[in-house]
């Protein structure tokens, strides 16, 4: 018979781990409606750069600036950015990351060797610190920088790194956020620059870049702007998701908590009716020899 | 023959449909876009973005920083602030 005062304590620390799960759903979900709301302010932006930046794709033929080429040089290691969290408790937010970065490496017969990572966020610095990676850049989001700051850190290292040939390609995997209960794992590659083939029925007669003598300056802060944008949405992206993705986790953790809760009550009411009954055949037991 | 015109900051999207001016602070000059404008990327100084529907006229306050982008009949305007 399972003793009675131990499925107490038992219930009693679930019901505290319940509270606190419960507790850091409600402010998952607090700080989930202001990163989403972040996100969706800046969205227009994102998106609208993005298009821009196709056009310009699509009909240059003037220009020839670094970010359209693929290294020519031996050097085809390949640039990952991974945008991770700093903390965990959010499901399997994190580890989808590093699984669809194994898939992507086996599907393209890449070796370890050959990538290089550029890490935001402490999960997946832990992560890999302990295989033998090539980590070029790894920052915490709770060190203090705002996210624009990082993201503009990590843009300059990677246009750095990719001008300078250190890598032929650069990839970014983190978790878009689809809905409040659907986040996903993508891979993206931002450098170099997808270029359309010019197509002749469409207006691919190059721009008009004013004013004329700065026309290169332009253009290269244009597109370097263009990579911050795109790590700086991915990053709010990343935050909407991370707290969504708690949210669910802590709301599964709660109602498991609840099923254990009323399993273990139930067992407990059943240890304490055996006692009770035992406790009565004693009395009868010891009636019936006396008389 | 109007145009699109799209003008987003980083807080959201401030305008989009179809217009037949547009007047733009830029680098170079004050630009003014009529439809069939030339393909035309330039940076945008601190200024008035105006455009008119019709005989209506619009302004908006550009803060410094940004750019904008002709392409077809698209006219796009990018700005931080």
């Amino acid at each position: 018979m399972p003793n009675l005062k131990s499925i107490k304590r038992k219930i009693s620390s679930i019901k505290n781990t319940k509270q606190i799960t419960k507790a850091m759903k409600m402010v998952a979900g607090s700080k989930l409606k202001r990163n989403q709301s972040l996100m969706n302010e800046f969205r227009a932006y994102a998106l609208t750069y993005d298009e821009i930046i196709k056009n310009i794709s699509d009909n240059t033929v003037l220009y020839s600036h670094p970010f359209y080429f693929k290294s020519s040089g031996d050097n085809d290691n390949i640039g990952i950015i991974i945008i991770s969290t700093d903390r965990g408790l959010c499901g399997s937010f994190n580890m989808n990351l590093f699984k669809l970065l194994f898939e992507e490496l086996k599907a393209k017969g890449i070796q370890s060797s050959r990538i290089k990572l550029y890490i935001l966020g402490k999960k997946a610095l832990d992560f890999f610190k302990k295989g033998n990676y090539d980590v070029a850049f790894s920052k915490f989001f709770s060190e203090g920088e705002t996210p624009t700051n990082l993201s503009d850190l990590l843009a300059r290292d990677i246009s750095k790194d990719f001008v300078e040939n250190k890598m032929s390609e650069v990839y970014i995997i983190s978790n878009t956020y689809i809905s409040t209960l659907h986040q996903k794992a993508v891979i993206e590659k931002i450098l170099p620059l997808d270029t359309k083939s010019p197509d002749k029925n469409k207006n691919n007669g190059g721009y008009l870049i004013e004013p004329v003598s700065y026309e290169e300056e332009i253009l290269d802060k244009i597109l370097k702007d263009y990579i911050q944008i795109k790590i700086f949405f991915k990053i709010l992206e990343s935050f909407a998701g991370e707290q969504a993705s708690r949210m669910n986790a802590m709301d599964n953790a709660t109602r498991n908590a609840e099923k254990l809760i009323s399993k273990l009550t139930v067992s407990y009411n059943k240890a304490r009716q055996a006692a009770v009954t035992l406790e009565i055949l004693d009395i009868i037991n010891g009636v019936n020899a006396i008389r | 023959m109007p145009f699109k015109l799209k003008i987003v900051n980083k807080k959201g999207l401030i305008f989009e449909g179809e217009v037949d001016f547009c007047e733009i602070p830029t680098g170079a000059g004050i630009e003014g876009i009529m439809p069939k404008h030339v393909n035309f990327i330039a940076d945008i100084v601190m200024g008035k973005i105006k455009y008119k529907i019709g005989e209506k006229e619009n302004e908006i306050d550009a803060a410094s920083g940004g750019f904008v982008e002709v392409s077809g009949d698209n006219l796009n305007i990018l700005f931080n602030s």
